[in-house]
């Protein structure tokens, strides 16, 4: 077989065509099974921090304004998540202030409550998400009425390495976050995760070998619970009687 | 007939592509903590490598040799998108688990060993054949690694428990070091050693 130019190009040409055609397709045809599955492994994963409850409010979180305001469903922020994240809406944050390595968040977050068949607040789960070593981590806190406990810590996306950084999805590990408390009782941010750290109710140990996630979750911690995360307006709900908001 | 049975169960006994061949073995070590995961990356590369060997040897005649690899990589790049997409839309817990491995069957060396060795040269039937049975093969080994792997090292096989652990009431103690991947390694060393041996023997039988 004669090896011309035009041919090596003919050739190629048409095997490229044909196969991204067929890709294409078959990733078009899956897409919406796909979201499906990830919105309803989502919503697992917020359950399993959730606990029991009646009822499930959504509320979406203006961080910029401390404003609130009920929505029905959060599948539009995730799904357009990253315009929001970079977007012109997006609150660009300070290097000293970005902890979680990200360089902007949305300015407006889902927070989902949860109350129980009288109509009071028992729980409350908090998007969270930021670097680890690899990649960015997403998840959720849940965290109890007195605004203070946790109750559940889970990551529904993360790409650390699997068997060391990826165990901060191991079901051991995360057991051993609940009933720590993120703020001391005058309010000051005291949650640390980390090694060699004193094993009390406000330090949860860091995951061995792991060194850069355990920090990026420590971070997280301190980011999202601070000024520039969900501090001001966990302290708004610690004023509304029984968070009937 | 003969020459379809040997192309097909050649690959999955006799010229296995993990214990004799030594191809694909990174992936073998990654997936096979759990036989479920061991057991479906094992189809999922079945079907990429018998698939692709099949499109390669249709195309074998126009494939220009100084672009062969390109060629051969975007055929198995394809099947790997397509499989990779057909798990996450309908085995999604399995897909997570197995995240970035799925997408690393393109670099598995079977697939790319076997389209340069067998399909470029053979017919599209018996290069079907044998990617199928190579596919049989990898997947044989890797469902045998999972099931002692999960088996020792959690007392479970399909995540159900048959040894009752120590935790649940019971008496097994799980051995962790069978989830690491250094466990994966012995047992397969094992594995090609005692096919060796079985070789080394028929061979001298053979002689005598």
């Amino acid at each position: 077989m004669k090896e011309t130019k035009s041919r090596i190009f003919i050739v190629s040409l048409a095997v490229a065509l044909f196969f991204s055609l067929v890709v294409s397709s078959t990733v078009a045809i899956l897409k919406e099974k796909q979201d499906r599955n990830i919105k309803e492994d989502r919503l697992k994963h917020i359950l399993t921090v959730a606990g029991d409850f009646k009822k499930m409010k959504i509320l979406l979180l203006d961080l910029k304004t401390d404003e609130y305001r009920q929505i029905d469903n959060d599948v539009d922020f995730y799904n357009r998540f990253r315009t929001l994240s970079t977007g012109k809406d997006a609150i660009k944050l300070t290097k000293d202030n970005d902890l979680i390595g990200v360089g902007s968040i949305p300015s407006r977050i889902p927070v989902y409550l949860f109350y129980d068949d009288g109509g009071r607040l028992v729980r409350v789960v908090f998007f969270i998400y930021g670097n680890g070593l690899w990649s960015t981590m997403y998840g959720f806190i849940g965290v109890e009425k007195d605004l203070k406990t946790i109750y559940g810590i889970t990551f529904y996306d993360q790409k650390e390495t699997p068997g060391l950084g990826g165990e901060v999805d191991n079901p051991n590990w995360k057991m051993k976050w609940k009933g720590k408390k993120i703020f001391k009782d005058d309010g000051e941010l005291a949650l640390k995760v980390g090694k060699n750290i004193d094993n009390d109710i406000y330090t949860v140990d860091g995951l061995s070998g792991a060194t850069m996630t355990t920090k990026g979750v420590d971070n997280i911690i301190k980011f999202w619970f601070g000024e520039n995360g969900y501090g001001r307006f966990l302290k708004k709900l610690s004023e509304v009687k029984d968070g009937d908001l | 007939m003969g020459i379809y049975r040997d192309t097909l169960v050649g690959p999955i006994f006799i010229n296995n592509p993990i214990t004799i061949q030594v191809l694909g073995i990174c992936s073998s070590l990654a997936v096979t903590t759990q036989l479920k995961t061991s057991l479906v990356m094992g189809l999922s590369v079945t079907f990429v490598v018998a698939m692709s060997n099949l499109i390669i040897s249709f195309m074998r005649n126009q494939i220009p040799s100084s672009v062969r690899i390109i060629i051969e990589m975007t055929v198995i790049a394809s099947f790997v998108i397509i499989i990779d997409q057909f798990l996450k839309a309908f085995l999604f817990e399995i897909s997570k688990q197995l995240s970035v491995f799925v997408g690393l069957i393109i670099t598995n060396c079977i697939l790319m060993g076997r389209a340069e060795a067998f399909a470029l040269k053979n017919p599209p039937f018996l290069s079907f054949l044998d990617g199928l049975g190579n596919g049989i093969g990898y997947t044989m080994i890797l469902v045998f690694v999972g099931a002692i792997r999960e088996l020792f090292g959690t007392g479970k096989l399909f995540g159900y428990e048959i040894l009752t652990n120590v935790s649940n009431g019971g008496w097994y103690i799980p051995n962790g070091m069978f989830l690491l991947a250094p466990s994966g390694f012995f047992i397969i060393a094992t594995i090609i050693w005692f096919v060796k041996e079985r070789e080394m023997a028929i061979k001298k039988r053979g002689k005598r």
